[in-house]
């Protein structure tokens, strides 16, 4: 009997193998295909002089890597891009923990509905959104002129609009919904007895924040960063459309390589060192929110 | 009428399109060989011609009598924002036909050898065609671009913010007194810095020594001010006269009219430095499958129907034949004559430069 009871064993334990590995394999070759191959085509672009540009064969260099890096103005473009992204992001987080706090815990059978519109909201073509706010932050846009109509200004507020304050405000929330639904997700899954037990031990609604919510939505908001804080720093539209003479970002400078100088080699340089640049910060989002909870 | 601006892709996925479609090679290796008429140019077109151009020059207005007129022909159309957009894409395997190319931007094609030249015998109009002879048609003896539009490039104003008369000069850009009232183009660098060397009192902007770029980039970043905005598109520059932003920037008589169009009392001008003019054209590519369509397509376009219906939309006609089959009220903007004393646009030996000197005007 156990001699029989071996292969037995022996072919479960193969068939837990390759299972896995067969249902993976269709995925994974999707994987290859279409994400990483183009990857290593770009990455094969980056380091050559001139593959896809009239050059013959693949010429290794690191020269797209050293101008692009050692330019000063693509430097500063890098400091205003950080600025930029950075508090669009911050602004986003202000806006989307009291936000998804009120869906989880206080929305009741409007949780699902304000939900839907906050995907629909983000179903809306990105340059209807930015016009939109075009119309909205304009020298005769609804803001102005409801300020003006009310005796609160006199004159139109034009950093309104065509500034960087208009790039934060329409990138903002031009990614809201990504900001919001992992928050939400990682809320849902606290047991709201929490908090009532931090109260109950004496924490205000501050501390109570600080102490238990933050730490516990921690997985969340570290999705919200790897969704939405990278992709800030590649919009190029945005920045385009409302950003007037003071909006130029890292998207536009690889923008302006690839379509405006038809420089290909370091467009794609550019974009490697954007990819390696948001992969540390991943990194380092991940850790820190694994200090906190991201494990349990 | 200007040429319209960049697509609004991300500038990633710009470069994995660009890069994904090297994938499949393509491009850059053109044959030297002209590219041979059809034998029978009476008989209509079949199989599928592909073309990449400008969204101005493929609209259905344009397009439909060719497709009426060659029914086994499937015509396929993509439009690009600049010929560096379009040279690049096709630089990276994207397969087309026919291309619009402008004469200020032929390198972008030239230097990577996407283009194929034509056999002028085979353009039923080429006789007639002005242009034919300008800078960039041909590259040494060989014919690569068939010149089918073009348009002046001076100053539009809105007439209800700014007295007639006030404007006469691209200095008036940089005028104080229209602080924070203008917009420049932007979708590429070189309206803007030949525009600025003009207001300099820069003669031949065109070929500027290094020193007297440096001086036009930091007459840029010192007015940056004086800019409300970076236009992209006619879409664009449009959307700012009728919204109240702006009542003063660079641009065409027919992009004129299309703000005239949303109720705005603009008017154009021509600067007194003189305006800027550019010229584009069909060619065919190096890769082209479908050549006896290409001309097909390329005849028509130079055609006198073809080029009536251009100048109803605003443009300068390079077949004078047209002009009498063309709406009366657009006979005078449509002719040739009208840019005959203009700055012809063309590419600088240096255009790198002005590309980078327009970034570090963005940049500030």
């Amino acid at each position: 009997m156990e001699a029989a009871a071996i292969p037995v064993r022996r072919s479960s334990r193969a068939k837990r193998l390759v299972q896995p590995l067969a249902f993976m394999a269709t995925p994974t070759a999707l994987l290859i295909a279409f994400f990483l191959a183009p990857m290593l085509v770009m990455l094969g672009v980056a380091f050559d002089r001139g593959l896809l540009d009239g050059g013959v064969g693949f010429n290794f260099t690191l020269t797209n890597f050293t101008d692009v890096i050692s330019d000063p103005l693509n430097r500063k473009v890098a400091l205003t891009t950080f600025e930029i992204a950075t508090t669009a992001m911050l602004v986003q987080l202000i806006v989307a923990v009291p936000l998804a706090y009120v869906i989880a815990f206080k929305a009741g059978r409007w949780q699902v509905p304000i939900l839907l519109f906050l995907v629909l909201a983000d179903e809306l073509n990105p340059m209807v959104r930015i016009y939109a706010w075009r119309m909205l932050l304009g020298r005769e846009g609804l803001i102005n002129e409801g300020l003006m109509s009310i005796g609160i200004i006199n004159h139109p507020i034009d950093a309104l609009l065509f500034s960087q304050f208009a790039v934060t405000v329409v990138l903002s929330t031009s990614y809201l919904t990504y900001t919001v639904i992992p928050i939400y997700g990682a809320m849902k899954a606290i047991d709201g007895n929490v908090f009532e037990a931090a109260r109950d031990l004496g924490a205000g609604w501050w501390t109570t924040t600080r102490r238990v919510l933050l730490p516990l939505i921690a997985p969340g908001i570290f999705i919200s960063l790897l969704l939405v804080y990278i992709p800030l720093f590649t919009d190029f539209a945005s920045p385009a459309l409302v950003g007037g003479t003071s909006g130029y970002m890292l998207g536009n400078v690889v923008n302006d390589y690839v379509l405006e100088a038809g420089d290909l080699n370091r467009g794609a340089a550019m974009s490697i060192i954007m990819l390696g640049l948001s992969a540390l910060f991943a990194l380092v989002a991940y850790r820190l929110a694994r200090i906190n909870r991201l494990e349990s | 009428m200007t040429r319209p601006g960049a697509a609004a892709l991300g500038p990633l996925a710009a470069v994995a399109i660009v890069v994904i479609a090297g994938c499949g090679g393509g491009g850059g290796e053109g044959t030297a060989d002209v590219a041979p008429p059809p034998d029978d140019p009476s008989a209509p077109a079949s199989g599928t011609l592909s073309v990449f151009a400008y969204q101005d020059s493929i609209t259905d207005q344009l397009l439909d009598p060719f497709r009426q007129a060659n029914p086994d022909l499937d015509l396929k159309t993509a439009g690009f924002g600049s010929n560096d957009e379009g040279a690049a894409k096709m630089a990276g395997g994207f397969r087309a036909d026919v291309v619009e190319a402008c004469l200020d931007e032929m390198s972008a094609f030239t230097d990577r050898g996407l283009l194929r030249p034509i056999d002028p015998d085979g353009i039923e109009d080429w006789d007639d065609l002005v242009f034919r002879d300008a800078d960039g048609v041909r590259d040494g003896s060989d014919v690569l671009v068939v010149p089918l539009s073009a348009g002046p490039q001076g100053l539009i104003y809105d007439a209800g913010e700014i007295p007639p008369g006030e404007i006469d000069s691209f200095a008036d850009l940089f005028d104080p007194a229209y602080a924070d009232r203008v917009a420049i183009e932007g979708d590429y660098a070189l309206p803007a810095i030949a525009e600025t060397a003009l207001s300099l009192g820069i003669e031949d902007p065109m070929n500027l020594t290094p020193d007297q770029l440096d001086e036009v980039t930091q007459k840029l970043i010192d007015s940056r001010d004086q800019f409300r905005s970076i236009w992209r598109s006619d879409a664009d520059v449009v959307n700012l006269f009728r919204s109240g932003e702006i009542a003063l920037a660079d641009g065409g008589p027919g992009l004129t009219e299309r703000i005239r169009d949303t109720g705005v009392d603009a008017r154009w001008v021509a600067p007194e430095e003189r305006p800027l003019s550019w010229v584009c054209g069909f060619a065919i590519t190096a890769d082209a499958e479908n050549t006896d369509a290409a001309y097909k397509l390329i005849n028509w376009l130079a055609s006198p129907q073809a080029q009536a219906i251009r100048a109803d939309d605003g443009y300068v006609v390079t077949n004078p034949k047209a002009i009498p089959l063309a709406d009366p009220a657009a006979r005078k903007t449509a002719d040739p004559k009208s840019i005959a004393n203009a700055i012809p646009e063309t590419e600088p030996p240096d255009y790198q430069e002005w590309v980078r000197a327009f970034r570090e005007f963005q940049a500030q």
